[in-house]
């Protein structure tokens, strides 16, 4: 313990230094100088880094996500899950202001597989795919303590309440639409959502447009009653995040030994993600038949749903395509050629300064509309094939006998850990040998000190 | 509160945060540009206090619409070049020679004996009846020769492709080059955004080098060591704005600075240490974001600003 202590010290040295001399360089030019009370405005995303801090941040990723596995797996340590996320709200939130972030990525991967033109830089990379390869063998543990996001709505949790779970099912859905709305808007070269309505890097930057401010106070106000919002009905990233976790060999287990059933940790959990035991009286033969009647019904309609999200997909590209620059552009000038000789529209002024024809945009715009009829197809496929896998879930009866972690839902806090009694009784047990080892009896360690 | 309560609640603030997203995701697509945070109103520094300005226009000559590239006031007489031309006129606007180049010149320096014209890469040297004496070797592919000034056996070029100032002496050999550049932290080296990159020699014989990117005018030695800098970076009047200013300079005799900028186009006179003196021609005077006059003046003090814009050569005298 004290080594590990020891080598915790050293690398949190080791990252402080590095810091240093890497945060050390100077802008090439000052910046102009305006003496006439001319504000500069903040600029929407923050400066580009420099290599070396590019990789002192994945550094830090890395070290961070393998500090909150330690606390989770090996130490089971809610403290250590507490202050290691904040400081990732420190660092990757208030210092990074939110970017590069693991959330966002998705799209700078997404662009890159469908626009060869577009390189992803190998941070950006690294940031998206590292939590994703630590949740398929520890499960979200980038969710307890390594995201800045869950981590400034993990600390106002204040009185959670726990949604009927018709409400959370169909709250549960918005994250896969969003997921392949962020797909289907970066793979087209349109726009980048997830970062557009991050309603938390206004906060972080201490800068924000209007609207984004209520949004993130919407959702602040929310998670102290519904834990977690943003996470739970939104994030994308959590989509691809739940889907590895289900596959986690090592996952975060509520209790060291054996559960005793004091449900101390279902009522612990601001999340609704521990599953309780399934009663084996109800688990009947005639319950198991009709379940597996229904269960048929369902998967055999799941191509229809597949192909009716996919219809319905490909008709709402029009809508969806007006979200591209060209496209909406394009449409503009088509509806309102007097706008060509308003000086006032910028749009407008600033492609006629560009140099292209009327005619390349409007090829441009078909293109893009292309493909979104195409991702419009996939799009909606991919909401049926959801929908419908949900419907199908709702008659898997799973034989469980404990209460455990859903390993899909489970943001690894540890929450539940400090709860346990059973974990509380070993703690002491260990704490006892410890004296006892040391020479005192169990229990009697403060009398002899006496 | 009771649990059900707080459950409608909670959807409530759902819906209302999913409607917040749709409409403005309706209201504001990507790539709509709206009102522009970033601009400057400059407006208020088109006008200059009166009191400021101490010359007057007093004529002008045009240019028949010529497109001009450059000038030198030499003995009462305005060299010009522009589109594959030299011509020479007096100051009363009459015509005394007029020859076609074999390119476009970019710069011109007039001399008692000859006329030093650059081209992009080159220089070509000329009697004053236009007939061509030398043409020296090109410099190199990227250079962007923008001005020229002579100082007895030295030619000074400044070459804004490649940021330097080039020295050749009289037989047209490469003397020395220097790009401003030393240990010290004034010696940044010269930031050349555009080609707008002048140097003048002074009748101190001191050589004078525009570091446009740092609002500077710096003074060295021929072997391009830095003997001396000012610089002003202000949207107000007594200093330079913009990504390269002052574009063009002259010298008085007495050594002061008659300086050019382009965008807010305006036209000063510096003393020699950067102390602004008076305004020779406030912005209102020119176009608005235009391009900015080279400049020159004569033994008298009178200014003499070549208009790229209006294409006529503007002279003003004290008033």
């Amino acid at each position: 313990m004290m080594k590990f202590k020891g080598f915790l010290k050293i690398l949190f040295l080791l990252v402080l230094i590095l810091a240093g001399i890497l945060s050390a360089g100077q802008q090439r030019f000052p910046k102009p100088e305006f003496e006439t009370g001319y504000e500069q405005p903040t600029p929407t995303t923050p400066e580009p880094r420099s290599f070396g801090m590019e990789i002192a941040d994945t550094i830090i990723l890395a070290a961070v996500l393998s500090l909150v596995t330690y606390f989770i797996i090996r130490k089971r340590s809610r403290r250590g899950v507490l202050w290691t996320s904040i400081f990732t709200l420190v660092y990757f939130g208030f210092y990074r202001n939110g970017c590069i972030c693991s959330i966002g990525a998705i799209q700078n991967v997404a662009l890159s597989i469908f626009d060869p033109g577009y390189k992803i830089s190998v941070t950006v990379l690294i940031f998206f795919l590292l939590p994703l390869v630590f949740a398929l063998f520890f499960g979200r543990v980038f969710c307890a303590a390594a995201c800045p996001l869950g981590a400034i709505q993990d600390l106002l949790v204040i009185k959670p309440v726990s949604l009927p779970v018709w409400v959370r099912k169909t709250l549960g859905i918005f994250p896969y639409i969003y997921l392949a709305m962020a797909i289907l808007f970066a793979a087209t070269g349109s726009d980048f959502i997830i970062c557009r309505y991050d309603p938390f890097v206004g906060i972080f930057r201490m800068d924000a447009p209007f609207i984004m401010v209520i949004l993130g106070i919407c959702f602040l106000v929310l998670g102290m009653f519904f834990a977690r919002p943003y996470c739970r009905v939104f994030c994308p990233y959590g989509v691809l995040l739940s889907w590895m976790s289900r596959f986690s060999k090592y996952h975060l287990t509520i209790t060291p030994s054996e559960c005793i059933q004091c449900k101390l940790c279902s009522a612990s959990c601001p999340f609704d993600a521990i599953e309780a035991p399934v009663v084996e009286k109800y688990r009947t033969d005639q319950v198991l038949n009709r379940n597996r009647n229904r269960f048929i019904i369902f998967a055999l309609a799941l191509p229809l749903w597949i192909v009716a999200g996919g219809y319905i997909g490909s008709r709402a590209h029009i809508f969806l395509s007006k979200a591209n620059p060209d496209v909406y552009l394009a449409e503009l000038m088509i509806h309102h050629p007097e706008l060509k000789n308003d000086p006032d529209n910028i749009d407008i002024q600033s492609f006629l300064e560009s140099g292209d024809s009327f005619e390349q945009l409007v090829e441009k715009a078909s293109l893009v509309r292309q493909k979104f009829k195409t991702g419009g197809w996939y799009f909606g496929g991919f909401i049926g094939l959801v929908i419908g896998v949900m419907l199908m879930n709702q008659f898997i009866l799973r034989k469980q006998k404990d209460y455990v972690p859903n390993r899909a839902d489970c943001f690894s806090c540890g929450r539940c850990m400090d709860y346990c009694p059973v974990e509380k009784q070993d703690r002491n047990t260990d704490n006892q040998d410890d004296e006892f080892v040391n020479g005192n009896p169990p229990g009697t360690a403060f009398k002899n000190s006496m | 509160m009771n649990k059900k309560n707080l459950t409608v609640i909670v959807v409530l603030v759902i819906a209302v945060i999913l409607l917040i997203i749709v409409m403005d995701f309706s209201k504001n697509r990507p790539g709509k540009l709206g009102e522009n945070p970033y601009a400057y109103d400059v407006d208020e520094f088109v006008t200059v206090d009166p009191s400021w300005i101490h010359y007057k226009e007093t004529r002008n000559i045009p240019l028949k619409n010529r497109q001009c590239t450059g000038f030198d006031i030499f003995e009462n007489e305005i060299y010009i070049v522009g589109e594959q031309f030299l011509q020479v006129i007096t100051t009363d606007g009459r015509q005394k020679l007029f020859r076609e180049l074999e390119a476009i010149p970019t710069c011109i320096k007039a001399e008692h004996d000859k006329l030093y014209i650059g081209f992009e890469r080159f220089l070509q040297l000329f009697d004053h009846e236009g007939n061509k004496l030398a043409s020296w070797e090109e410099l190199g592919e990227k250079t962007v020769i923008t001005s020229v000034a002579v100082k007895g056996e030295y030619i000074y070029v400044a070459d804004a492709g490649n940021r330097r100032v080039v020295i050749y002496d009289s037989s047209g050999v490469v003397k020395h080059e220097f790009e401003g550049k030393s240990t010290s932290e004034a010696g940044h080296g010269f930031i050349v955004p555009s080609p707008n990159f002048d140097l003048v020699v002074n009748n101190y014989g001191e050589l004078w080098v525009v570091n446009p990117g740092k609002h500077a005018i710096e003074n060295y030695t021929d072997d391009g060591e830095m003997r001396g800098f000012w610089q002003g970076s202000s949207m107000s009047v007594e200093g330079f704005t913009g990504c390269c200013n002052p574009a063009e300079i002259a010298v008085m005799e007495d050594g002061s600075f008659v300086t050019s900028e382009k965008g807010l186009v305006r036209i000063k006179i510096y003393d020699p240490s950067g102390r602004l003196k008076s305004v020779v021609a406030p912005p209102d005077k020119f176009k608005e974001e235009g391009r900015a006059p080279e400049v020159d003046t004569d033994e008298t003090g009178i200014i003499y600003a070549l208009d790229f814009d209006k294409m006529m050569i503007r002279i003003f005298e004290p008033k």
